[in-house]
């Protein structure tokens, strides 16, 4: 094989273990450059776990992590890594949806604390947050209070916080869950945008439908372990066959997923 | 106006002014991450220092603030270390604190009334070299309470994204609870060291009532507290009232009031939805 490009994000042989339970077992997972990587699986497959493995949110026990051909301990670019948490996970109260987007900002500034506040800050960083929002098409509700707003809109403004970092890689935790199909398609859009400027995607997905033309690689993770790695099309239950009938513990999760992967 | 004229009540007033501005900017935070109580806690373990220096006859003040940061190192140590046994620790700790602050003042002859005017605050008892000492790190909480103000947001409304970000979350986590030690202690001359949590975060829930979105609150917590801390000193001077409880349900006065506003405000938003 001639020269690979570095793949943005490897992940080999990863074990996690929490509270003595093996939740990740010999996981390998590859996020190519430009490429949308999406993590399928059950619940309790481990895919959120791995998720929040890659971030060093949760520790790992064995194998390696790779972001950019740097091993994670030694990795110096996490501002321009976009996490985008599942909005259930935030409890945000009197807090405007502009406020929580500016936190992304913080991605620009240097030195370990990130230094103080300046005017020269403010003003750089009110044209980011309305540009973020504006990629999400929540211009408009800048202001609002982020526990008013609907669950759909609160994901899009997740996202909208990452985008303000300016990222190489969004990294997602179920952009979609308990979003309805309007705002689904706001997301889809702005993953699409993200994309086409080359940006890398790295998703965990309960359903993949709004997603699925976007989505370059597919890795299926059963119990912990990966149970697929490749194309989309040729993921277990992609078809409506079941030629690999998913064990019992795992059957009902994605059925969610089925109806429109083909359309 | 003699009330200016006189020194003990000129620093009153401006260790006052100091209290009612830094107690709110901490507690914003500290009411972000849910913390409400932390400040009581604090000021219990600042008891244990008061105690300490009554009993060497040192300055209660700098022991009062050294044993506060102390414990306030403690206490965040716990949390990080998980929520089972740091509940108990926690209030180990508190209760500790407070018990042997008092038992060290009755040792040093001191008896409850010696201590009422730490425990709730007095107008005379603040000292030039008090003064001087609540001015310096008052600025200091000031500072970083609001020159950092993104990077403390960020880390109290969502912890795991800050450090998705590489935010140091640890030093702030720790730098919270310290500047929240530090404002108890040098709260506690006007205020009290058990009613100084009440300042830390009853304008901050009267300035969420009024003001919309986190910076707005924290300035306008910031004004409540100036507010109520001046008017509560001059008050208490006039008709002879114990300054910390007059602060303090001048504080929950202007919650009251708030709470209509709130009310207008969310209805507003329920209905409306985008204004025009």
């Amino acid at each position: 094989m001639p020269l690979e490009p570095t793949p943005v994000l490897a992940v080999r042989g990863l074990d996690v273990r929490l509270g003595g339970n093996l939740i990740l077992d010999g996981v390998d997972v590859t996020l190519a450059a430009g490429a949308v990587t999406a993590l399928l699986g059950g619940n309790g497959s481990g895919k959120t776990t791995l998720l929040r493995a890659v971030l060093g949110l949760a520790p790992h026990q064995a194998g390696t992590v790779e972001w950019f051909g740097q091993p994670q301990d030694k990795f110096r670019g996490w501002p321009r890594l976009g996490y985008v948490p599942q909005k259930a996970a935030i409890s945000l109260h009197a807090t405007t949806l502009a406020e929580v987007v500016h936190t992304g900002t913080l991605a620009y500034r240097h030195g370990a604390v990130r230094g103080l506040t300046t005017l020269a800050h403010r003003r750089r960083d009110r044209a980011v947050v309305a540009a973020a929002l504006d990629a999400v098409g929540l211009l408009d509700q800048a202001k609002e209070l982020f526990i008013h707003l609907s669950g759909g809109q609160q994901q899009r403004a997740l996202l909208a916080r990452a985008l303000a970092q300016d990222p190489a890689v969004l990294v997602l935790d179920e952009p979609l869950a308990g979003v309805d199909l309007a705002h689904q398609a706001a997301i889809h859009d702005a993953l699409a945008g993200f994309k086409a400027q080359g940006g890398s995607v790295l998703v965990v997905l309960h359903e993949v439908v709004s997603l699925a033309e976007l989505v370059d690689h597919a890795v299926v993770l059963r119990g912990g372990r990966v149970a697929y790695s490749g194309p989309l099309a040729g993921a277990p239950d992609a078809s409506h066959g079941h030629e690999h009938e998913p064990p019992a513990k795992a059957a009902g999760v994605m059925t969610g997923m089925e109806p429109q992967w083909t359309s | 106006m003699d009330i200016l004229t006189l020194a003990f009540m000129q620093r009153a007033l401006i260790a006052a002014a100091l209290a009612g501005l830094a107690s709110p900017a901490i507690g914003t935070y500290i009411v972000q991450r849910r913390l409400s109580l932390l400040g009581d806690g604090l000021g219990h373990v600042a008891m244990a220092g008061v105690g300490l220096a009554l009993l060497t006859g040192t300055a209660p003040l700098p022991a009062a603030v050294a044993v506060c940061v102390a414990g306030a190192v403690l206490i965040e140590l716990l949390r990080q270390k998980g929520r089972a046994t740091g509940d108990i620790g926690l209030a180990i700790l508190f209760y500790g604190g407070l018990a042997a602050g008092v038992l060290m003042a009755s040792l040093a002859g001191q008896g409850a009334g010696g201590l009422q005017s730490y425990l709730f605050g007095s107008l005379v008892t603040v000292s030039a070299s008090d003064l001087r000492l609540v001015v310096a790190l008052s600025a200091v909480v000031l500072v970083v309470a609001l020159g950092f103000s993104p990077q403390l947001f960020a880390v109290c409304a969502d912890e795991d994204y800050a450090r998705t970000l590489g935010l140091p979350v640890r030093v702030y986590n720790f730098g919270l609870v310290v500047l929240a030690a530090v404002t108890v202690t040098t709260a506690m001359r006007t205020v009290g060291l058990l009613l100084v949590s009440a300042l830390m975060v009853i304008p901050v829930a009267a300035a969420q009532n009024v003001f919309r979105g986190f910076f707005a609150g924290l300035w306008g917590a910031m004004g409540i507290g100036l507010a109520t801390a001046l008017a509560g000193v001059v008050a208490s001077y006039y008709a002879d009232l114990a300054p910390g409880a007059t602060i303090v349900l001048l504080a929950i006065a202007v919650f009251a009031a708030s709470w209509p506003v709130a009310a207008l405000t969310h209805r507003h938003v329920t209905h409306g939805g985008s204004r025009t």
